[in-house]
């Protein structure tokens, strides 16, 4: 697709791609959802003013705490340090853009669509009231009241929305950040902040995966009405709450480092060039990061003290707890040690990080607290824990801020007002210590309970005025920047002085292609190589001790001749489909629930054709795929008849059915839009790529996506086999009545899906000696494989679900068994899909030859995996 | 927690009532104030610290015109600064940085087996003898079944320095049963069952809040938990008798008969 339009144009934020814009959205989206969660928090406040206070009741407070706790948590605090990272990550390590920009789109178009969904809940009845953490089986419709149900749901299909985005986001700057480094630039080199964003990413691949398996097994007990959580008959299950606070924790752990990583990057920078000192003991704070990264995955248990969890495993918990204190003491001290001798200026960004730095000391040891078992016997659901994480988490967003007003310069050319800046601290650190240290002070205060002991008053009365300073300080801010950006204090490369990292080597704003040359560090020092282009005028001016140099001559700059592309509709439209089906979804009842997927089958074979002819020119294929929708419609209408009756089914289907019937239409029309759409991202030619120098992007991501795919499989897994556990192993299946379950069609099936991972590489195979029909032949292949396999499911499943009445809802065995294997099948029509779409492209000569062949490479890794999850899954619900 | 298994013997104003030396009060109040004391000491310091460094080392230079933030013309120090377009490095000062990271980790690691003798001591406390109770959390309030058979909801009535072990599960929703002033607290799962204990040195009235949001009536599930005298407290092995000796008690206390017993009152 074609050229940016200007930035006046509402038109250009609809279809860019490039990672400044991006940015720029992701920080002003996330902005209005910090003041939006900012109003529930005071209305929380405002309650709390008397110990019996009266402007919210029950439903209303559980409501504004849950939300207040999601909204800031997930589209503020991540969103808003991804604003950054997404403007300042390529700049840093010398990239043009990320790797994949139009999924970079997406991931922002996810976001500001899953967050709209989010606020939709508050209009459906009412949001979710379970409070952030959701526990179950409170999270269920057996115990949420009738009116919240619909808006409920729709919470949880928001997050599922969001982590979407967040996943996309997650495979994107990991390859970025290996693979796209400028020359010279190793791991150890990247400045702080991308850095520690690449942790992040790395936590957020996996515990969102485990996130988003344990929120569709919670949907799916909303949805199909399995009994993960509560029975047919509405009493909960034995183990669902506690599986439910393992899933969940096991995410939310990282989430904390999540959150905190970012602003931790940026405090350093933002240490480090006020103090004008180089990060002390710098190649041990990022080890204690790795560190923290790696350990944040086995402290999950520290907030599960007062469950059912033995003392042994109580114990082991409480030494990784501890263990995981130490690196962040070494990280403070090494931030204070950077001060001395330095040369420090109190301006706005070094104040707010000193600020925070504060503020976290304080979450810091108060954590500790919590860290001693026996104290955290007493302080578990009080206001000390309430206490504790606003140090902690609110630490974070106060740097944000910090960085805020380090980068404003840098992404608007403009300088802010230093007076006004200094006036928000003041505002926002007194507001911030009179709105969260009183809490310590009346720590008994029950967590999530709207009225209190009078006793307490007078502290919940500060904290409440607190709370309102806390909010005023950023009217201050809005007010700066806003009149900054017309102000005509020019910026040119860098405001301040000690930078050091590349972001402050270009102009401000940066142009759209970031650099004057291609950037190297090779040399030991950045430097930009001329482009051979007309615009190497930009170099002389990125000035610095003369480190700077173009050199036209040289050859490796070839990279940029490439013409990028940098807009497409896509990326919205597809998410706005996800939009149109997340809402739909929240009010689909269980009979109507999975016809609307069905119908999109035979709509994506449609547009495959008719999309294929149009990009391609019309081949055989496309008519074979546009006949071939008529008779897979056909079989839709018949089973939808079969099941609800055409006519009177569709009367009945409500407005929630048409809404997902329209946003799976949408989807299946806009993925094959965007599937068909040639976007050029040109992969820089020479870059720094330790470890992955032999691996190409795509794949690069490929790998990464599947790493968070095996932690979505491992959550199912893993809640089929702590269930299966709880009940008793090995009365499990006698007790749904099965006792010489078949073994034969999950046998069968298996070697069905082992030759169709034959039939891919040998595509692959002739993809690259370039025979176009054998190529095309074996893809075939494979999705014959597949249809086999699900055939056969079909079969199996029409004998036990229809025959034998062994329903979704029947007991724990049929829930695990249908959802987890469901789940896999789900997998294998995506596959099938894909294969069409291959063999489509395959048809009109695509990929053939070894530097084309990649994409049949990526797809056969993807089925290689779906066929290996069936190796572990045969056993699990076949044979043991 | 686990029980020590003794059976219930009558609990009638005996003397020979078995009490543990500390109760949970007891060792949370100590941890509390020595982490109180310590942390705030620790956090005095190195935040003091913190602040004065900064202050000491504040750049002298003024600003200069047209610019926003200035580097200094000339060092006085041997300082490397930042240089922008370099490949990173640490600045010096990693010996005095491994020097703070051990003493806090020393007072770290001590803390917290300090902390954890005192776990073991709260996870097993062993008395001779003990009284069981089983709680079940329902929405919104507690069920209570002593060993007896007797089973109430509402208020609970226990005799004061006996050791009550309470064994902890729900109906519905995740619950998490908590007695602020005896500090014993526990999470009420469904299907799951947890143990926590007390020792109430003093009568009178207690609470029983629910620490878990489970649902809208959460935040007024509070119950009370009335702490009588042990000569008080007449336990029966026959459930028909306690329970009329219960129903009798509630009466008198909700009348204000019994406020001459409390020392402690909400």
């Amino acid at each position: 697709m074609g050229d940016l339009p200007p930035k006046s144009s509402v038109k250009r934020w609809l279809v860019t791609t490039n990672h400044k814009d991006i940015g720029i959205l992701y920080l002003l989206t996330s902005i209005v959802f910090l003041v939006l969660a900012g109003v529930l928090a005071l209305l929380i406040r405002v309650q709390m003013l008397d110990p019996g206070g009266t402007i919210l009741n029950d439903a209303g407070y559980n409501q504004v705490v849950t939300s207040h706790g999601l909204l800031m948590i997930f589209w503020f605090l991540s969103p808003f340090a991804f604003g950054f990272a997404n403007y300042l990550v390529p700049l840093q390590i010398g990239a043009d853009d990320l790797a994949f920009p139009r999924l970079n789109a997406m991931s922002y178009w996810l976001y500001l669509f899953s967050g709209i969904v989010m606020l939709t809940s508050f209009f459906q009845g009412a949001t979710f009231m379970g409070g952030w953490t959701m526990y179950a089986p409170l999270n269920v419709p057996a115990y949420i009241p009738e009116f919240g149900e619909i808006g409920s749901f729709a919470t949880v299909l928001a997050l599922i929305i969001f982590v979407g985005s967040v996943t996309i986001g997650s495979v994107n700057f990991l390859t970025t950040i290996y693979r796209m480094r400028a020359p010279g630039l190793r791991m150890r080199d990247v400045p702080l902040f991308s850095l520690s964003i690449l942790l992040t990413v790395w936590m957020m691949l996996f515990a969102f995966a485990a996130y988003l398996g344990a929120l569709i097994i919670l949907s799916s007990d909303h949805l199909l009405s399995t009994t993960y959580f509560s029975l047919a008959d509405g009493t909960s299950t034995d183990g669902g709450s506690l599986l439910w606070t393992h899933l969940f924790w096991f995410f939310g752990h990282p989430e904390v480092y999540i959150v905190f990583f970012p602003a931790l990057g940026a405090l350093a920078e933002i240490v480090q060039t006020f103090s004008g000192r180089r990060l002390v003991g710098r190649k041990w704070f990022i080890i204690a990061m790795v560190l923290v990264t790696i350990q944040s995955f086995i402290v999950w248990m520290h907030h599960m003290f007062l469950t059912s969890i033995n003392l042994e495993i109580k114990t082991v918990i409480m030494v990784t707890t501890i263990a995981i204190s130490l690196p962040f003491d070494l990280m403070v001290f090494s931030l204070i040690y950077t001060m001395i001798k330095g040369k420090v200026r109190w301006k706005t960004p070094f104040l707010f990080g000193l600020g925070a730095l504060f503020i976290f000391i304080i979450g810091g040891i108060t954590g500790v607290f919590l860290g001693a078992i026996v104290l955290d016997y007493s302080f578990r659901g009080t206001y000390w824990v309430v206490a504790h994480f606003h140090y902690v988490m609110a630490s974070s967003a106060v740097i944000l801020i910090g960085a805020v007003y380090y980068w404003f310069p840098k992404m608007t050319g403009k300088m802010y007002n230093e007076f006004l800046g200094k006036v928000h601290f003041a505002l926002a650190f007194v507001g911030f210590n009179l709105l969260y240290f009183p809490m310590f002070v009346v720590w008994e205060t029950p967590r999530r309970a709207f009225h209190f002991d009078a006793g307490f008053t007078i502290w919940h009365q500060v904290a409440t005025a607190g709370a309102f300073l806390f909010a005023a300080s950023f009217l201050v801010m809005f007010y700066n920047l806003a009149k900054s950006l017309y102000s005509d204090r020019m910026v040119e490369d860098t405001p301040w002085a000690y930078t050091g990292s590349a972001e402050w080597a270009v102009s401000s704003p940066p142009p759209l292609e970031n650099f004057p040359g291609k950037p190297s560090f090779a040399s030991g020092q950045l430097e930009f190589l001329g482009r051979p282009e007309a615009d190497g005028g930009i170099e002389g001016e990125a000035a610095t001790d003369g480190g700077m140099t173009a050199d036209a001559g040289d050859a490796v700059v070839a990279g940029h001749d490439e013409h990028a592309d940098h807009a497409s509709w896509w990326p919205v439209l597809v998410s706005s489909a996800a939009l149109i089906t997340g809402i739909g979804l929240s009010g689909l009842t269980t009979s109507y629930a999975v016809w609307p997927f069905l119908l999109a089958i035979p709509a994506f074979v449609a547009f495959l054709g008719i999309e294929g002819a149009r990009k391609d020119g019309f081949l055989p294929i496309h008519g074979i795929y546009m006949a071939a929708s008529f008779p897979l419609l056909a079989g839709f209408l018949i089973a939808f008849h079969a099941h609800h009756g055409i006519a009177s089914g569709l009367a009945d289907a409500g407005m929630y059915f048409w809404l997902t019937l329209i946003g799976a239409f949408w989807g299946t029309y806009t993925l094959v839009g965007m599937g068909y759409e040639s976007f050029d991202v040109p992969e820089p030619r020479i870059a720094e790529q330790w470890p992955f120098e032999s691996v190409e992007n795509t794949k690069l991501g490929m790998w990464v996506f599947l790493g968070s795919d095996i932690m979505l499989f491992g959550a199912f897994i893993g809640a089929y086999i702590f269930t299966r556990f709880e009940f008793g192993w090995t009365d499990w299946w006698e007790a749904a009545g099965y006792t010489s379950k078949a073994v034969w069609p999950g046998l069968l099936n298996t070697y069905v899906l082992l030759f169709s991972s034959f039939t891919v590489v040998l595509a692959l195979h002739y993809a690259r000696k370039e025979q176009k029909w054998k190529t095309a032949g074996f893809l075939g292949l494979t999705f014959a494989g597949a249809s086999a396999f699900m055939v056969n499911k079909a079969i199996e499943w029409n004998e036990l679900y229809l025959n034998q009445g062994w329903t979704f809802n029947s007991d724990l065995m049929a829930s695990t068994y249908y959802f987890t294997t469901g789940l896999h099948a789900i997998h294998v029509v995506i596959g099938m899909l894909i294969v069409l779409f291959l063999i489509a492209r395959t048809w009109n000569g695509a990929y053939m030859g070894e530097d084309e062949a990649g994409t049949i490479e990526y797809y056969g890794l993807y089925w290689h995996f779906v066929d290996i999850v069936w190796l572990f899954l045969f056993p699990l619900f076949y044979i043991l | 927690m686990t029980g020590s298994g003794v059976t219930p013997i009558s609990l009638l104003g005996d003397a020979t009532i078995s009490q543990l030396s500390r109760t949970q009060v007891d060792v949370f109040s100590e941890l509390y104030l020595v982490y109180l004391v310590l942390g705030t000491i620790v956090g005095v310091v190195v935040i003091a610290y913190m602040l004065h460094s900064a202050y000491k080392y504040r750049s002298t230079a003024p600003d200069a015109e047209g610019r926003y933030d200035i580097e200094e013309e000339y060092d006085d120090d041997d300082v490397v600064r930042p240089r922008l377009g370099e490949l990173p490095t640490g600045g010096k000062g990693g010996k005095k940085l491994f020097l703070s990271f051990g003493i806090s980790a020393v007072l770290v690691l001590g803390l917290i087996i300090y902390a954890y003798s005192l776990l073991l001591y709260i996870e097993n406390p062993d008395p001779e003898e003990e009284m069981e109770i089983e709680v079940e959390g329902f929405q919104f309030g507690w069920a209570y079944e002593y060993e007896n058979g007797y089973s109430t909801s509402n208020e609970l009535i226990v005799p004061a320095d006996e050791v009550v072990s309470l064994e902890i599960t729900s109906r519905d929703v995740m619950h998490n049963y908590g007695i602020p002033g005896l500090r014993a607290k526990a999470d009420a799962m469904p299907g799951q069952t947890t143990d926590t204990w007390f020792q109430a040195e003093e009568t009178g009235e207690y609470k029983a809040i629910c620490y878990e949001l489970c649902g809208n009536g959460h935040s007024n599930m509070r119950e009370d938990v009335l702490v009588l005298p042990p000569e008080e407290f007449e336990w029966s092995d026959d459930p028909d008798e306690f329970e009329e000796w219960y129903d009798d008690t509630r009466d008198a206390w909700q009348s204000g008969e019994l406020d001459h017993l409390m020392e402690v009152t909400n």
